[in-house]
């Protein structure tokens, strides 16, 4: 596999995690255009874990994820109350705090006569575990997937389970699901800290992979993108964001035919498919006839 | 079982309900009538904790329900239907009467996520027997955003019996049904509802009222004008007047 190749293949790994992340708060009716900042959460935290502390990279995980859950708690405790186009704004313009506070982080120590750690606007470079482990890209690659592989498992077994039918309760009419006893408050906020801890793992994987992080990369268009994935690959399945990451990241930026226009030819193809295909690709209509074709089959 | 005390409820100006108070004992079948408007959905969400009431109480097994949370409500033993079906669309027929469980208290976190043998098979035995007690066991598989409304509304009954509650509140069950269809919708009211369970029925449709209540309160702006049986309640000249107005009465 070539360099650009295992590229593309990763960095559509690590996408695949917000966008997973977006897609699990959309199923439970929540717009999200903050999945951004748990990601960067995860990143930097990540980080520091290894590149200041030098601790190993399994750790720097479990931290990582651990704080972006966290952060999901605090932030999903105060939009308890929201819905819609306040919940939207609401996460818009914590990501953004986020990425401002970032900017003005300067926390560096001294290791082998380099600073390392986070220098506010200047980045957060020098997050070497991939070469102190004479890890090949390859080889971080295959992290990143068989992490993202563990994630997609649990996805499909709590979509399977009756745990996910009251996600989905939760998502489809609210006010139903709770006057058939379920707490929309309590799985709304479950789904949260989910989807933070998502974000946040996709976000310790970035960090080592790109070895270079800085708070513009969590910018409000990777929330978009995060959001749109979902949007168009499909809401019915967890595999739906996964077509939509293909297609963008694999498609119109792996094959560079559209190079500038990438982001022209991306935005008309969320619009058609809002259009004809509201819940994306495989929306849950699509799933079921799937499901029972593969049952009869 | 359930006695709403002088529940009082305001939407901005409009006072929706003045002081309503009306004591319903085990067992008993009232139907709930009135005028568009007269305040008889806005008492349903009030008792199931969609609605805050301003004032008043209501008792339920003598505990005081104003506050809990609608979800709490419906796990104490209190089931509702809706004036303007509320199904789960994308979900298929089956699926739509099992989640009718998942709020029970008989599963927590940890049996939704993991399961618990017993009381799935039991759950889901539950699903099956109420979708044939209301005709629906062939459209078992379909999605219910593709059944026609006389069946949509005989899915709500099965969720009702699915999740088998001690108080039952049906919002216009039979809601834009031909009056054939009216006629088997109170059929199985009377057959499969209200049986050995206390029931509040909502209805425009008088037939529906008089085949399946004992009793019928007359809810008219807000206020409770009549509470009889039904061969009583439609004689009352507050009634009628509630119904047709002062100039038809007097004619």
């Amino acid at each position: 596999m070539s360099d650009y190749a295992v590229s593309i293949v990763s960095n559509m790994g690590m996408i695949a995690f917000i966008a997973l992340s977006a897609y699990v708060l959309l199923v439970v009716g929540n717009i999200s255009f903050g999945q951004q900042a748990y990601f960067g959460i995860g990143a930097y935290i990540s980080g520091v874990v290894t590149a200041m502390w030098g601790w190993p990279l399994w750790l720097a995980i479990v931290l990582g994820c651990a704080v972006a859950g966290s952060a999901a708690l605090v932030i999903g405790t105060l939009t308890l109350r929201l819905s819609g186009i306040y919940f939207a704004i609401a996460t818009l313009s914590f990501a953004e705090m986020i990425r401002l506070g970032l900017l003005s982080v300067h926390v560096q120590v001294e290791i082998d006569g380099e600073l390392v750690g986070p220098d506010g606007a200047e980045g957060f470079g020098d997050i070497r575990w991939i070469f102190e482990n004479d890890v090949t890209p390859f080889e971080f690659m295959t992290i990143i997937y068989v992490l993202l592989i563990g994630v997609l498992m649990v996805l499909v077994w709590v979509e399977r389970s009756r745990l996910g039918a009251v996600i989905r309760m939760v998502g489809g009419d609210p006010l139903l699901a709770q006057a058939q006893g379920i707490d929309v408050v309590f799985y709304r906020l479950l789904a949260t800290v989910f989807a933070g801890i998502i974000a946040g793992l996709g976000g310790c994987l970035y960090a080592h992979f790109t070895t270079y992080i800085e708070p513009n990369v969590f910018n409000v268009m990777l929330g978009v993108h995060s959001l749109a994935y979902g949007l168009i690959g499909g809401l019915g399945t967890a595999f739906g964001p996964l077509i939509g990451v293909g297609l963008d990241i694999g498609f119109l930026e792996g094959i560079r035919v559209f190079q500038g226009y990438r982001m022209i030819v991306f935005g008309g193809l969320v619009a058609v498919l809002l259009i004809f295909m509201p819940r994306g690709i495989l929306d849950e209509e699509r799933v079921h006839r799937i499901k029972r074709w593969l049952e009869r089959s | 079982m359930l006695s709403l005390e002088a529940i009082c409820k305001r939407f901005g100006d409009v006072e929706v309900l003045s002081g309503i108070s009306i004591d319903i004992k085990k067992g008993d079948i009232v139907g709930l009538v009135g005028p568009n408007g007269s305040g008889k959905t806005t008492l349903i969400n009030v008792v199931t904790g969609m609605h805050d009431a301003d004032a008043g109480r209501v008792l339920y097994g003598g505990r005081d329900i104003i506050g809990l949370g609608s979800h709490h409500i419906s796990r104490s033993g209190i089931a509702r239907t809706f004036q303007n079906l509320r199904l789960f669309p994308r979900m298929t027929v089956l699926e739509n009467v099992d989640a009718a469980q998942h709020g029970l208290p008989s599963y927590n976190l940890y049996q939704l996520m993991f399961g618990d043998r017993e009381v799935d098979k039991n759950h889901r035995q539950k699903s099956e027997w109420a979708l044939e007690q209301v005709g629906l066991v062939d459209e078992r598989d379909r999605l219910a955003k593709t059944l026609p409304l006389p069946q949509l509304r005989r899915l709500e009954i099965a969720r009702i019996l699915a999740r088998d509650p001690e108080l039952v509140f049906l919002d216009e069950p039979a809601g834009g049904m031909t009056p054939a269809e009216s006629e088997a919708m109170a059929m199985l009211i009377a057959d499969r509802v209200t049986p050995g369970r206390t029931s509040i029925v909502i209805e425009h449709k008088i037939n529906l009222i008089a085949q399946v209540c004992r009793r019928v309160c007359v809810l008219n702006a807000g206020i409770l004008i009549a509470d009889e049986k039904p061969d009583v309640v439609f004689s009352l000249p507050q009634v009628i007047e509630a119904y047709l107005g002062r100039r038809k009465v007097n004619a």
